[in-house]
């Protein structure tokens, strides 16, 4: 157990360096990026942003540094000046980056120009990096240390942005991975021993519309039903959006219900959870179910009948056990989601939480923030499968860690 | 027949739902086992050996499958008219079954202690810490070394032969009157399979259990049972004394898979003598003899006009064949009546 644990996390630290470099490779190629703005207002001609201004920015976003400079001063926290040993300082002059670029304007015989970069008019040297203005230094994020956003919530530490979101999204993720299992569960169980009954067609049908109908569509649906219209109709309705209100409102039915109170946090908790546990529901019990059905077919599910075992014991006893030895896996695969939040339900309710902080940060650039998120996401995906291995050798005398 | 036998089927009728149309598994099969009696069932694959035995446990899985007629009669009670608690109270306590795959037929997350113990329980009525002395035992009268300590170890960790020993602990575990053991050797190798049939018999003497084996292994009937019963597409089509029926079998199935055993005293060179074609389909069954395609005797205008019912052909011995047909019947086209 202890070597493969060692073994394990030796793994997951490989596995976390490298998609850590995949994912930050993959935000910083893609195209766009705070500085395009600056340079289509710098080509229509109408506002001139100087050089200085772009450096200026470009250094606020560390744009300027070499992308595995960038990289290696985002993950591990270096290099963070000149190496200084004894007095002495060294690789003060080594070039990591470009402040100012070279520029090219070229002339199109349409008679239109257009600036393009080229070269680097102005390097930038590791001293550079004490002498110029502060920087957002971070100890590394494999120390702990996410840094400071660089848009959202400029030059404040991710963490205390985190820490504003995570509550909203542990609550809603939580409550509705919870619900969903202990809906979806009992659900593919039954659909399993009743097989092609009147109940299994409808959990079947309402599962594949729930899996299949994208949360936005039944996510705006519901506002359109529950929100607007029944507001119009004058019936009790839910709040459209947000974690809770601005100010007091009135709910026909329930009266008035006071701002932050815990009726507002419930009514406004509602739709997005069902809207979470509605499409994801039919996972669960379609797992469950094709688990079941396999399970409840092996000779020794027929084994237990034979001892005259009560139907309801042979079921529960001995098929379900062996039935959720698979659903261990996707267990660990909701870690992740418990901290990285559901992305559109959040953005459709406006909901404060982590999925809107990474589309927020995608939007704005907040390069930072969204590595933050992608990080963790990462490393509860890598801690979510490991705790799965050790919890098979719980549930699966055949399993031992060796 | 002095006293009336323990177990009595008559007309037992087993059909399954398909989409390619109704299978009948069982076509009115009605056979009889005394107390302390050993029948062997033998035929080949699809047969309808193993589905009659899971019939008369009521485990055949419906749907697809159904028991359409027929009566079980088991101690003067029909077992098909029993309400399921009833019949769950007969099962493992006064009928108990073991199967072919010893590797699949236990549960591979409970300890075989509790496998065992659970039918204690349920039928005996037994304590938890009863139920566990009484398994230990189970486990040392089938031949288990140090029975108490490998109560607690998993099926995993017991060899395909030792899994098929605690199949027979837990099937004899409430003394039942009736052992069904559903082709008990075909997964284990040979030396293994001697061992468990001498614990079969060994235990079924001491304990006087009737014992029906099922079987496509003739050297198995042979060893085991005191009466045989050949099935051929869901029929009985020959039944008597193992010593009768091996050596006058009057079927032409019987004889055909009797030729097509190799034997050591053979003279060299031999050749083996299949019986050539297939089982029918069960679908789509003929009124007509089910062997008649594949048969050496084969009679135009009869064989190929009704089922031949079983009839008597010697003492104790009845054959589905219309014809008087020995081992020395001449294989010939001819007329095996004139010949």
């Amino acid at each position: 157990m202890t070597a493969f644990l060692i073994r394990r996390i030796a793994q997951m630290v490989i596995v976390i360096l490298l998609s850590s470099v995949v994912s930050y490779a993959l935000l910083n190629i893609a195209p766009g990026g705070p500085l395009t703005f600056l340079r289509e207002m710098n080509n229509s001609g109408r506002t001139r942003v100087t050089a200085e201004d772009i450096a200026r920015i470009k250094a606020r976003f560390e744009l300027d540094l070499d992308l595995h400079i960038r990289f290696s001063r985002w993950l591990i926290g270096v290099p963070d000046g000149p190496l200084v040993i004894g007095g002495q300082t060294y690789f003060a002059d080594w070039v990591v980056g470009c402040k100012i670029p070279g520029q090219v304007r070229l002339r199109y015989p349409d008679g239109t120009t257009e600036i393009i970069e080229e070269g680097c008019a102005l390097p930038l040297t590791l001293q550079d990096l004490v002498d110029g203005p502060p920087r957002r230094d971070s100890r590394g994020i494999l120390f702990g240390d996410f840094g400071l956003s660089q848009a959202i919530l400029r030059d404040r530490p991710i963490t205390v942005l985190i820490e504003s979101r995570l509550p909203y999204t542990l609550a809603l993720m939580g409550a509705s991975t919870l619900l969903s299992i202990l809906i979806g569960v009992p659900i593919g169980v039954y659909s399993a021993v009743r097989q092609y009954s009147r109940f299994d067609y409808t959990m079947t049908t309402v599962a594949f519309l729930g899996a299949s109908l994208p949360t936005f569509f039944v996510g705006i649906m519901a506002i359109l039903v529950f929100a607007i219209g029944a507001k119009g109709a004058g019936l009790p309705y839910l709040p459209p959006g947000d974690a809770s209100a601005a100010r007091d409102y009135v709910v026909p039915w329930l009266g008035k219900i006071t701002k932050e109170s815990p009726l507002d946090y419930l009514l406004h908790f509602i739709m997005p959870c069902g809207i979470l546990v509605f499409t994801s529901v039919a996972g669960w019990s379609r797992f469950v179910r094709a688990s079941m059905l396999d399970v409840m077919k092996q000779d020794y599910v027929r084994t237990a009948r034979a001892k005259g075992v009560r139907e309801r014991i042979v079921i529960l006893k001995h098929a379900l056990r062996n039935a959720l030895i698979p659903f261990i896996t996707l267990l660990a695969g909701t870690l992740p989601g418990l901290f990285a939040g559901a992305i559109i339900t959040e953005t459709i309710f406006n909901w404060p939480g982590m999925g809107r902080l990474l589309i927020d940060a995608l939007g704005r650039f907040d390069y930072t923030v969204a590595m933050a998120v992608l990080y963790v996401t990462i490393v509860l995906t890598m801690i979510g499968y490991l705790l799965s291995d050790v919890l098979y050798t719980l549930v699966d005398p055949r399993i031992r860690l060796n | 027949m002095a006293t009336s036998p323990l177990l009595s089927v008559e007309h037992l009728e087993v059909q399954f739902k398909t989409q390619d149309g109704i299978v009948r598994a069982v076509n009115d099969v009605s056979f009889h086992v005394d107390r302390g009696e050993t029948l062997g069932i033998v035929g080949e694959s699809g047969s309808g050996k193993s589905v009659t035995a899971m019939s008369l446990m009521r485990l055949i899985p419906n749907p697809p499958g159904k028991i359409a007629g027929g009566r079980v009669m088991f101690d003067g009670e029909d077992l098909l008219q029993l309400s399921e608690p009833s019949m769950r109270h007969i099962r493992g306590n006064r009928i108990a079954m073991i199967f072919q795959d010893p590797m699949t037929s236990l549960n591979p997350v409970l300890t075989i202690g509790r496998q065992i113990t659970e039918s204690l329980e349920l039928h005996l009525k037994l304590s938890h810490r009863e139920a566990r002395r009484r398994a230990v035992e189970l486990l040392q009268m089938v031949g288990i070394p140090s029975a108490d300590r490998r109560l607690d170890d998993y099926p995993h960790q017991f060899s395909g032969g030792m899994r098929q020993r605690v199949m027979i602990a837990m099937g004899l575990s409430c003394n039942p009157e009736l052992l069904i053991a559903d082709e008990p050797t075909t997964a284990l190798d040979v030396t293994i399979q001697a061992q468990i049939l001498e614990l079969i018999k060994r235990l079924q003497q001491e304990l006087g259990t009737a014992v029906i084996i099922i079987t496509h292994d003739l050297g198995v009937v042979a060893g085991m049972a005191d009466r045989v019963q050949v099935m051929y597409a869901g029929r009985i089509v020959e039944e008597g004394l193992t010593s009768e029926i091996f050596a006058q079998p009057r079927m032409p199935y019987t004889i055909g898979l009797l030729r097509s055993i190799p034997r050591l005293d053979d003279e060299q060179g031999r050749k083996l003598n299949p019986i050539r074609g297939l089982p029918p389909d069960l679908i789509n069954l003929p009124q007509i003899c089910p062997f008649s395609p594949r048969c050496d005797y084969f009679q135009a205008g009869q064989c190929d006009a009704q089922v031949p019912p079983l009839r008597d052909v010697a003492p104790d011995h009845r054959a589905a064949c219309l014809f008087d047909i020995t081992l020395q019947t001449p294989v010939t086209a001819g007329d095996p009546v004139s010949a």
